[in-house]
């Protein structure tokens, strides 16, 4: 039985395996233990700044090398983040909605108070007039019914997990911080959603939506991240309760 | 200068359209400012009306009897007959008692629902309104408007053709001519006597916050209207879907059922419901509803997708198989249907031997630069193997068999090879 902070801890950081980060750093984590699930259920895992992070810790100069370089081009060039101050203002974007997300809401919004018949006829009106919009709204209204009310509030979640992890990496957030800002991106996630699967399907959602016009590869690489995280027997989401009290 | 120049349209012989035409080149020759152009544009008018009179008589000519034709022509020459009265009092006509005649009209075809949601009330409004009227409607209709906005789709389109209201920037409901939001008064019953312009009104409130994303004031709107009338599904769609968005699925089902009851075809409902039930695991009933669904709409891509998931929870994988094709044909890229897709493949034993079919191809690809080094690998364990299984097993017998495979190897890779070209 994992022990209940532990357990809180590794669920909290679970939702960053969504985000436009990838999971692949937390599967090299995960994959480094021979039965790390096991282990953690006799209490022989300890929650790490490894973990917490999503950093593998390694002794080979490469690979540190690269995780660091993947941290900071995370933080600096995606999400604009170069100090503590900036940091905060991020997270607090996240929180309240990212630009992608009121869009998606938005135009979301417009489509669910048209008639079935009406909302077809007005995506085809787009066809011949404006393919970005044509593109956007037939996106949208694919997935308009896969969605809760809170639409792709988990990309938003997702991205903000990541940014606390690898903001702790690099420096600009106190681990008790990040841990603080940590839960209260759980507690939302487990209010607006109902399990990992809708979490993680919306987060997708979020991050094609975010490349309009996308192509088959980065489609499939989406995919197959998906199919990684709810399926890989070592995923946090397998392994995880969504109903845990935190 | 020509008729249709002056009056700054293509010949055409619908009144409709003339009349328009006229009302839009008064602001250029107004009376006031410019006598001789309203004199000239008042006559190309009166000649482009009778010329479209003789197009119209000689088009429905042979299909009318003899006295529907008189009675016809004797219309349009009574209608005539009162636009030219009219012009020749128009310095007389007080232009503001004008003003308030045709809105008290239109007042009072608005306060009565029925008639309001009736296009033939709003047609006949405009045929019988005189140049005047017609004038200062185009000119001053979208004030009214903007204030008086519960119309049904049908009339909101009738009044745009007429009144060109979408090309007034200070027209507040472009979104309600441009749209259909199915804010329609189909379901109302003339036998209950109840305020239907509140209820309409607190509908529409109902509809904005749902709109706006307030779903909880949505609600409240609609339990308002509800105490007022009960039986329209259009307020129990509405109601439902707000209920959907947060996440009262319970509730969110029993108003759709609720519009089902009075509309059976209700697609937004159906579609609805459908998806509650796929999420609450009632896939049978989830199942009917998409079914339904698909009879209203055969190429809906939510209703597909709702029944896949269905068919895939009920482990019914030859349905799930059908449909899928179906959407791959399109090139629909779905990533919950992608990830059933998947979990399909992954356990289908024909994908095990593709595997190892690609495996085998790898190995034996003459192209292969790696083939050198499998060869090798091969060659060493052929020779070395016999040796160790004697040592091992002491045993000519299977050492015996090892060397048949290794002639094998000669003669069953070439019949493969073949078997593939």
């Amino acid at each position: 039985m994992l022990s209940e902070h532990i357990l809180k801890n590794l669920w909290k950081i679970s939702l960053g395996i969504c985000s436009i980060f990838g999971p692949e750093r937390d599967f090299d984590i995960l994959t480094k233990y021979i039965n790390f699930w096991q282990k953690a259920a006799k209490n022989k895992i300890e929650f790490s700044n490894e973990l917490l992070f999503g950093i593998l810790s390694t002794e080979s100069y490469y690979l540190t090398k690269a995780y660091n370089n993947a941290a900071e081009e995370y933080v600096g060039r995606r999400c604009q983040v170069f100090s503590t101050e900036d940091i905060e203002i991020r997270l607090n974007e996240y929180l309240n909605g990212s630009k992608i997300r009121n869009l998606f809401d938005k135009k979301r919004h417009f489509l669910i108070s048209l008639t079935s018949k009406e909302r077809s006829s007005f995506i085809d009106s787009l066809k011949e007039k404006n393919k970005y919009e044509y593109e956007s709204f037939s996106f949208i209204n694919q997935y308009d019914k896969s969605l809760p009310g809170a639409g792709i509030l988990a990309f938003d979640l997702s991205n903000y997990t990541s940014l606390c992890r690898l903001g702790a990496f690099v420096g600009y957030l106190d681990k008790n911080k990040a841990l603080e800002y940590l839960t209260k991106s759980a507690l939302l996630a487990q209010k607006n959603y109902s399990s990992f699967y809708e979490f993680a399907v919306s987060s997708t959602v979020g991050i094609l939506f975010c490349k309009n016009n996308f192509d088959t590869n980065y489609y499939n690489l989406h995919l197959e991240r998906l199919n990684k995280v709810l399926a890989h027997p070592k995923s946090y989401f397998t392994n995880l309760n969504w109903n845990e009290k935190l | 200068m020509d008729i249709w120049t002056i009056l700054g349209i293509e010949k055409t012989n619908d009144k409709r359209q003339i009349k328009k035409a006229y009302v839009n080149m008064l602001k250029k020759y107004h009376p006031e400012d410019d006598a001789d152009g309203f004199i000239m544009l008042r006559n190309a008018y009166d000649e482009a009306l009778r010329q479209s009179d003789n197009i119209n008589y000689k088009n429905f000519n042979k299909d009318l009897s003899i006295d529907e034709k008189n009675k016809e022509f004797s219309e349009n020459q009574e209608r005539k007959t009162l636009v030219i009265e009219q012009e020749d009092n128009y310095k007389n006509i007080n232009y503001e008692k004008s003003d308030e005649d045709i809105f008290h009209k239109i007042q009072i075809l608005y306060n009565d629902i029925f008639k309001r949601r009736d296009i033939k009330c709003w047609r006949k409004l405009f045929l019988e309104l005189s140049i005047d009227e017609y004038s200062t409607l185009c000119q001053r209709g979208w004030i009214f408007l903007n204030d008086n906005f519960h119309l049904t789709w049908e009339v909101w389109n009738l009044l745009d053709k007429e009144l060109m209201l979408c090309n007034n920037p200070n027209f507040k409901w472009v979104n309600f001519v441009n749209h259909d939001f199915g804010l329609n008064y189909d379901y109302f019953d003339k036998k209950q006597h109840c305020d239907y312009n509140r209820y309409v009104s607190l509908r529409f409130d109902a509809f904005s916050s749902l709109e706006s994303m307030d779903y909880h004031s949505s609600i409240k709107y609609a339990e308002d209207a509800y105490e007022i009338y009960d039986k329209d599904p259009v307020l129990h769609r509405i109601t439902g879907i707000s209920y959907y968005m947060l996440n009262n699925n319970l509730k969110a089902s029993e108003f759709f059922s609720k519009a089902l009851f009075i509309n059976n075809k209700d697609l937004d409902s159906l579609i609805y419901r459908g998806h509650i039930f796929l999420k609450e695991g009632d896939y049978t009933k989830a199942i009917e509803d998409f079914k339904l669904a698909l009879e209203i709409d055969s190429d809906n891509l939510e209703v597909v997708k709702g029944l896949i998931m269905c068919f895939d929870k009920l482990k019914k994988s030859r349905d799930v198989n059908r449909y899928i094709v179906k959407l791959n044909e399109k090139g629909i890229m779905d990533l919950e249907l992608d990830i059933i897709f998947y979990k399909y493949e992954q356990s289908n034993p024909l994908t095990k031997v593709k595997k190892l079919r690609k495996v085998l191809d790898y190995i034996l690809d003459r192209d292969n630069p790696m083939r050198f080094l499998v060869d090798m690998i091969l060659i060493s364990f052929l020779l070395f193997a016999p040796v160790v299984l004697i040592v091992v097993f002491r045993s000519i017998f299977l050492t015996y068999l090892f060397l048949i495979g290794i002639l094998n190897y000669f003669v069953i890779v070439p019949i493969y090879k073949k078997i593939r070209e």
